[in-house]
């Protein structure tokens, strides 16, 4: 039982448990609005756009993108990084402000957590589908086979990922479902002939005896505590895929702390553009609250500060260093063919967030989805400048060349948004999308003569 | 086994409620079967004499045992099976790189090792029967049970308790349920 005579309340409007209750079921229980028809269809259509352009390199082979023998690697491991990023916040929300005794996570936590495992859905199609020959996927495992002894190496970062990336997804996945349950449980209560039948199921038998209860907190309590290292690991072992390697520009040890704080960053501009839109359309303005977005804008101030303080270091350290190499690196990042995405790197990223000093800017809903918005696209730039800026000015002047994206890897990034959009949307039609049993535990304790009322309505 | 037996139980709309009720009922003679709420009520299992679950032990001995298996696959693959020579280095044994693989698969195994068995242990698992007293005990009712086929139980006394603690219902029911201790 939470209540502060200093903070405010994280539920407001003075609810009872039965109106959290019915107030979340209301979507999966009735048909769906016209709002998300018309976002489903959209989104559908982006799915089918990007199936299409993953089908099609398939077949004719990654000849079809725009990358080449210098810039090796491109839109699509930007994009890779890119999602994996977004898929940081709903672990950190989960989690480390689960070991933090955040409260006002139980808000938020449900939909950041699905946002992580779609996200990290997107991510895994990259890297997949750069391999060209997609039906040998299954060779970054260590399965024995015919051809010798012919292992995987494990001195590779490309490998740590394969690992690091499968367990994320993994581990996010049970956290989930472990957290739904209780709250699939009070779907299936409630709900009538196949609903019940299918809810039922996917409750798995949860009664919300007192014995499971304690395990469950206990079970939910240990995943968050490794969980937390996790999260931490995927993106120091991301960021290693390019630290680790001899090229001006990646060569450097900050990378593992500046990629969490940028994965963290731009999940919280994603986060935050899915919640605002959710909580107007599903009149959810009770449970996530202006506090709650100001919390977020808040972590995004930080970690935009901290992603703004590794892009001057980075520059420094190229300067102080004394290889020219690494310093033409930097200096052609600003100045050279490609400066106008470090320019919108730096402004997205570094200058956007700082308004979030005014608190005016963090509590004004449309303005918070609009910076949120730019985070976005900043950290798609980040990834972008990092990757191509590094590689397309070889040590060789011979090997020099530009690059940019054909039609089929924009339409494999627009499917990956597609394919993200429609998981949302689904899941905020079948599933609750706030955690019912987590918000009734944190909210302030009702009156008992509120509840009068819900006795004699039974 | 399944089979139908009876229960005796009340319900409480309020989570402070049914807390003070199993703790009054602590002094006396009756066994609380188990309670069945909404949300984790602390302090209820507390009051009930709860164990505290081992899982925690179960998660310790499942990261063990992945942490175990990286380092030998790790080892059996690059050292022992195809020891590979990377720039003339003695690649016997990299330990280094070897730390990243072995910490994932040490999460992967506890968090599936640990969350197996708490499925089992919980007994939730997919196409399970839900025991359910109340529609409403997973939205805003807290309900009590009691074991009828308990000798020991004093259903008068514990009537009086539960309602003199806020129940505002108290049933008997009788439907098949698992037999839980």
């Amino acid at each position: 039982m939470y209540e502060s005579p200093i903070r405010e309340p994280l539920v407001t409007g003075g609810k009872t448990y039965h109106n959290i209750t019915e107030d979340i079921c209301r979507p999966i229980e009735n048909k769906p609005t016209k709002a998300w028809k018309i976002g489903f269809t959209i989104s559908a259509i982006l799915a089918a756009i990007g199936v299409y352009s993953i089908a099609y390199t398939s077949f004719k082979g990654i000849g079809v993108w725009g990358i080449n023998k210098t810039v090796g690697w491109a839109w699509d491991i930007t994009n890779f990084v890119w999602w994996i990023g977004i898929g940081h916040a709903g672990t950190l929300i989960s989690a480390i402000l689960l070991l933090f005794r955040q409260k006002w996570r139980t808000g938020v936590n449900r939909s950041a957590e699905a946002m992580t495992i779609f996200a990290v859905i997107c991510a895994g199609l990259f890297p997949i589908f750069h391999m060209g020959r997609v039906w040998l996927a299954y060779f970054v495992f260590p399965l024995p086979n015919a051809l010798g002894s012919l292992w995987v190496n494990f001195n590779s970062p490309l490998l740590w990922d394969v690992f690091a990336i499968s367990t994320y997804f993994s581990v996010s996945l049970l956290f989930w479902y472990i957290g739904l349950i209780p709250d699939i449980a009070t779907v299936r209560d409630r709900a009538v002939g196949r609903a019940r039948k299918v809810y039922g199921v996917l409750a798995m038998g949860w009664n919300g005896s007192t014995r499971n209860w304690a395990r469950y907190e206990l079970v939910c309590l240990i995943l968050a505590g490794i969980s937390t290292p996790l999260v931490l690991s995927v993106h120091t072992i991301v960021s290693m895929d390019f630290a680790t390697s001899i090229v001006p520009g990646w060569h450097t040890t900050i990378f593992p702390p500046y990629f969490v704080a940028g994965a963290i960053f731009s999940g919280f501009g994603m986060v935050l553009t899915l919640l605002l839109v959710a909580r107007k359309v599903m009149n959810y303005q009770n449970y996530i609250t202006i506090g709650h977005i100001e919390a977020m804008c808040k972590v995004i101030m930080l970690t935009g500060s901290l992603v703004g303080l590794a892009y001057i270091t980075e520059f420094f350290v190229a300067w102080y260093s004394g290889v020219q190499y690494e310093q033409y690196a930097f200096i052609n990042r600003a100045t050279g063919p490609y400066w106008w995405a470090y320019w919108s790197m730096m402004t997205c990223n570094v200058i956007a967030p700082q308004i979030f000093w005014s608190k005016w800017a963090r509590t004004t809903p449309w303005f918070v989805f609009l910076i949120a918005a730019v985070v976005n696209v900043g950290m798609w730039f980040e990834r972008f400048v990092i990757i191509v800026t590094s590689l397309h000015r070889d040590y060789l002047p011979s090997s020099w060349i530009d690059y940019s994206p054909t039609i089929t890897e924009i339409g494999i990034f627009a499917g990956t948004l597609g394919i993200f959009f429609t998981c949302y949307f689904l899941f905020s039609k079948f599933l609750p999308v706030i955690a019912i049993s987590e918000v009734k535990s944190i909210m302030p304790v009702p009156e008992k003569h509120k509840l009068k009322d819900a006795v004699t309505s039974h | 086994m399944r089979k139908n037996r009876k229960f005796l139980y009340g319900v409480f709309n309020h989570p402070d409620d049914i807390l003070e009720a199993a703790y009054a009922l602590r002094s006396t003679n009756n066994q609380i079967l188990d309670c069945f709420t909404p949300f984790a009520v602390h302090g209820l299992d507390r009051a009930m004499n709860v164990k505290r679950s081992r899982l925690a032990i179960v998660a310790f001995l499942m990261g063990l045992t992945g942490f175990i298996l990286a380092v030998s696959l790790q080892f059996y693959t690059n050292v022992f099976d195809w020891p590979m020579n990377i720039g003339g280095k003695p690649a016997q044994l990299a330990v280094p790189t070897f730390v990243p693989v072995c910490f994932e698969l040490t999460v992967l195994c506890t968090a599936y090792g640990m969350g197996i068995t708490f499925f089992l242990r919980a007994r939730t698992l997919f196409g399970v029967r839900e025991t359910v007293f109340e529609a409403r005990q997973s939205d805003d009712h807290f309900v009590m049970c009691f074991d009828m086929e308990n000798k020991s139980l004093n259903i008068e006394e514990v009537s009086s308790l539960m309602k003199q603690h806020g129940a505002f219902d108290v049933k008997q029911v009788e439907m098949l349920a698992r037999a839980k201790k």
